[in-house]
């Protein structure tokens, strides 16, 4: 099989700007001008709103208002997540058909594309579960790490999903109405404990260290190849295109 | 002509989607491929396109409805067509909901008028919403047996049941304090993998505990006498694989057998759903393929129309497909009838469970020899078991019989069989 793309270098912090690289690595993939691909990006403080989820419902605007939080809706399912520099994301792009998920249901193709994350943290000696209703959710010692969403277009698969390192649990409980008493209700994300690599671990851990385990978890599990690779200029194109009219007008709050 | 939209059947466990977004809207032009709908399931967001060209009629599902998969949810047609309104009127009516049994407590609870104010809630009775607030079960993955598909408080706990079973018996002990039961089994022997019922098997276990509990089985025998039927196939193998390049096996045999009796016997090519019953005008032939993680049931469509060669080369494609797991949504959906045959594995007989919705269920034994008696002296003839089990709330003995007497009539004098359609 030929090399995937590894996208590794974090050219923005902006949640906004980083969704519409992850949408603009899809279209490219549909015009298949490029390799299945493998990214890892990282945002400033957002918190990122599932695709059918209603923002109000999901954050608490005013605290995201004073600590200057973006808030952005993502065009993948799932729940509402916060993100910060200490939470890395990975995406995964590739083709409806390729060996690696071909044939499978949207549910099972979430452990075979999880399953590289999964093989990361057991390099660090942890022993980690996935579950499967909903999909996508990595647990170490019964709290959530990771979560993970996809967006299917055409026949491309877009995977991407979150891992905290060492986030600032503190505003993460903060922002989301999910761990709010008097507004959990309307959340219609799923409610889970935390935890972070670095509670696991019990030290410092940094995000390159998360990455090469990372990328040695996705080679074996997956059994592919990766190359490094940059960004190409058609893909920045769109980047820009749909950034300017999804997310520019979309201002929330 | 008019093309429908339906909530489209992603892979052999998806049970229903949320509409998240109409891309265009009723009396828009649409073109075939282009996208016209955007649904969530499994928290993957799908675009499903549209399956013919023309103006996006009429739109029956709004954005924010959970719909069971399969439903029609709107209608394509040319600028001058008319979707007839019964047409209409059938496919509201499918999406209002099963007619299952509404259970006590959701006939006493009135929702609170505040409720009602927030549009895309999901339909659950308050007591749902409590245990699923309480314990961080998302409801829009919980399937609802309520009337109109509204989730009931069992319907939460249901699932949490299998959430937990799943948890328990696939993580770490320190994790979760299992069920009772789930302790049992994974304390019980160290050396075996607890596997979570998931995936595919998750949703057999679904269908066939459904059927099981609520399908009123009774099962009929017989043995069939495949000499004749044996000597005709082992001819026509080397001319059927000339002409169509591929080996006539004994389900083939039975695939045209039972199409031709279900013509002659319409009440078992039927679908119920505890409420109606639903005869096909076409026979739909599901053919029981086994996995090493479940079971397929790739459907041979409108089985009827086809001719012995025809039956061989389609359902080989078929069973090929299912193997790799590539069947298209339309080639595992809509069957009215099941054939499963065991004997390639070397079993008698045995009792197969009905494929809800359908009516019945053939159940294909191993072709031995046997002694018999023709004609006052004692012959060596290839004898095998078929058991069919049918819905007693659709089908009498008397036809279930009959209609077992002429698959056996059919298969012992095999000349038929070759008859065009």
């Amino acid at each position: 099989m030929p090399p995937w793309r590894l996208l590794d270098s974090e050219v923005t912090y902006d949640a906004a700007k980083n969704l519409a690289i992850d949408e603009a690595i899809l279209q490219a993939r549909i015009k298949k001008v490029v390799p299945p691909t493998l990214r890892f990006w990282r945002n400033n403080p957002s918190v990122i709103v599932g695709h059918s989820q209603r923002i109000r419902a999901e954050v608490n605007l005013e605290v995201c208002m004073k600590e200057k939080i973006q808030v952005v809706k993502r065009f993948s399912g799932g729940g509402t997540v916060y993100h910060d520099l200490g939470n890395l994301n990975y995406t995964i792009v590739l083709d409806f058909d390729h060996p690696v998920v071909r044939g499978l249901d949207v549910a099972e193709s979430y452990r075979i594309l999880c399953s590289g994350l999964i093989k990361g943290l057991e390099y660090f000696g942890l022993s980690p579960f996935i579950d499967f209703i909903p999909p996508g959710n990595v647990f170490v010692r019964g709290k959530k790490i990771s979560g993970s969403a996809q967006l299917r277009r055409r026949n491309v698969i877009l995977h991407h999903g979150t891992l905290l390192i060492n986030s600032n649990l503190e505003i993460l409980k903060k922002v989301l109405t999910a761990y709010d008493e008097r507004k959990k209700d309307k959340s219609t994300s799923v409610w889970s404990p935390v935890t972070r690599l670095r509670d696991e671990l019990n030290r410092q851990i940094s995000i390159d260290e998360v990455k090469r385990a990372l990328i040695r978890g996705f080679k074996e599990s997956l059994g592919i190849n990766l190359k490094k690779g940059e960004i190409t200029p058609l893909e920045n194109e769109i980047a820009s295109n749909i950034y300017r009219n999804k997310y520019l007008r979309r201002k929330e709050s | 002509m008019v093309v429908e939209v339906i909530m489209p059947k992603l892979g052999q466990t998806m049970e229903k989607g949320k509409i998240v977004r109409w891309l265009k809207k009723e009396g828009e032009k649409v073109e075939r491929g282009e996208p016209i709908l955007e649904i969530e399931t499994d928290k993957a967001v799908l675009e499903v396109e549209a399956r013919g060209s023309g103006i996006l009629k009429k739109v029956l599902a709004q954005e924010g409805e959970v719909v069971p998969v399969t439903k029609v949810i709107g209608y394509i047609a040319k600028e001058d067509e008319e979707i007839p309104e019964t047409m209409i009127q059938r496919a509201m009516a499918e999406l209002k909901g099963v007619a299952a049994p509404a259970p006590a407590e959701t006939a006493q609870v009135t929702e609170a008028p505040s409720e009602k104010k927030v549009e895309r809630r999901i339909k659950a009775s308050p007591l749902a919403r409590k245990i699923a607030r309480e314990k961080g079960v998302d409801l829009t993955q919980v399937v609802g047996t309520g009337p109109g598909g509204r989730i009931t408080s069992k319907d939460v706990l249901d699932y949490l049941a299998r959430r937990e079973a799943a948890k328990a018996a696939a993580s770490a002990p320190a994790v979760a304090a299992p069920k009772p039961e789930v302790a049992a089994a994974v304390t019980g022997i160290e050396e075996v993998q607890a596997i979570p019922i998931s995936g595919i098997r998750h949703a057999i276990a679904k269908k066939m505990t459904y059927s099981k509990t609520n399908i009123p089985h009774f099962y009929i025998s017989t043995e069939v006498d495949m000499t004749e039927a044996a000597k005709m196939r082992s001819d026509l193998i080397p001319v059927i694989e000339a002409k169509a390049g591929v080996r006539l096996s004994f389900t083939h045999l039975l695939i045209k057998a039972v199409a031709m009796a279900l013509k002659e016997y319409p009440q078992l090519n039927a679908t119920c759903d505890g409420e109606n019953i639903r005869v096909s005008k076409d026979v739909n032939i599901g053919i029981a393929v086994g996995l090493e993680d479940g079971l397929i049931v790739p459907v041979l469509k409108k089985a009827d129309t086809m001719d012995l060669v025809q039956i061989a080369s389609k359902a080989e494609k078929l069973v090929a497909k299912a193997r790799e797991r590539k069947l298209s949504e339309d080639e595992f959906t809509g069957g009215t009838f099941t054939i499963s045959n065991l004997g390639i594995l070397d079993v008698d007989s045995f009792t197969a469970i009905i494929n809800p919705p359908e009516v019945a269920i053939l159940a294909v034994g191993k072709i031995r020899d046997k002694p018999a008696v023709i004609d006052g002296e004692i012959k060596v003839r290839k004898k095998m078991n078929i058991t069919l089990s049918a819905d007693h709330r659709a089908v009498d003995g008397v036809t279930a019989a009959r209609f077992l007497g002429r698959v056996k009539e059919l298969l012992e004098k095999p000349y038929s069989l070759l008859l065009p359609p």
